[in-house]
């Protein structure tokens, strides 16, 4: 490695510890907490998140890897199938109310999730990749792009629940 | 089952949900599904609701016998 590289590593870890250092901090001088009505939730909503990609890894695994295979690269479904567990999961979750803390405000929560969307729609015009699978393998087009789709069902999930809690109060 | 009676000690003494909840130290929507019934509190939230109404255990959390 040359010795602008090993900068750019020495830049990038210091950013990262100190990154990692003031979330700690700021985290222990709040008073957010999942209450226990959202520790239960959330325990539930993970069980079936893991039921949900068991699931899936079973019907995969046993029944359309044959014949998908040279349709749709073994990787990508893989990859697929663990973020469709995470989906299942945070969706549960907003829907139950243990999705944040208590205390926590949402609009913060949806322009994260906002920025996460914009970085990997603009990665993925930006790539020069032909297509989303090339001898397959994924290619980082595609993975952009299933981050885009669940970040947006995050996204629409989180809007959804904020309506139905104006309207219920 | 409803708990109605946490329900009227909470407006009697003029608080909102979230009023209640920020007290609590909960969620809004805790305190909302102890009073519709979809969630038993542990004995601590029991007790932690019963100091904000200035109640007892007894008057909020007890069914009586039909």
């Amino acid at each position: 490695m040359d010795y602008i590289g090993m900068v750019v590593l020495g830049i990038f870890f210091a950013a990262a510890f100190i990154l990692l250092v003031t979330v700690r901090y700021k985290n222990s001088h709040k008073n957010e907490h999942y209450d226990e009505r959202q520790v239960l939730v959330r325990g539930k909503g993970f069980r079936l998140g893991y039921m949900v990609m068991c699931g899936m890894n079973l019907v995969y695994g046993c029944f359309l890897y044959g014949f998908t295979k040279n349709i749709v690269s073994p990787q990508f479904v893989a990859l697929s199938i663990v973020f469709l567990g995470i989906l299942v999961y945070a969706v549960y979750c907003i829907f139950n109310d243990a999705y944040l803390q208590v205390g926590q405000k949402s609009g913060k929560w949806i322009g994260l999730t906002l920025l996460v969307i914009a970085c990997n729609l603009i990665s993925f015009f930006m790539n020069k990749e032909q297509g989303l699978n090339v001898n397959g393998f994924a290619t980082g087009k595609s993975l952009n792009l299933m981050i885009v789709v669940v970040f947006s069902v995050v996204l629409i999930s989180f809007i959804i629940k904020k309506l139905i809690d104006r309207s219920e109060s | 089952m409803k708990n109605l009676k946490m329900k009227s000690a909470r407006a009697a003494k003029d608080l909102s949900q979230q009023q209640l909840a920020d007290i609590c130290e909960v969620s809004r929507q805790t305190i909302n599904a102890i009073e519709k019934g979809d969630y038993n509190p542990t004995i601590g939230l029991c007790i932690t609701i019963c100091r904000a109404l200035d109640r007892t255990l007894d008057e909020l959390f007890w069914e009586d016998e039909k």
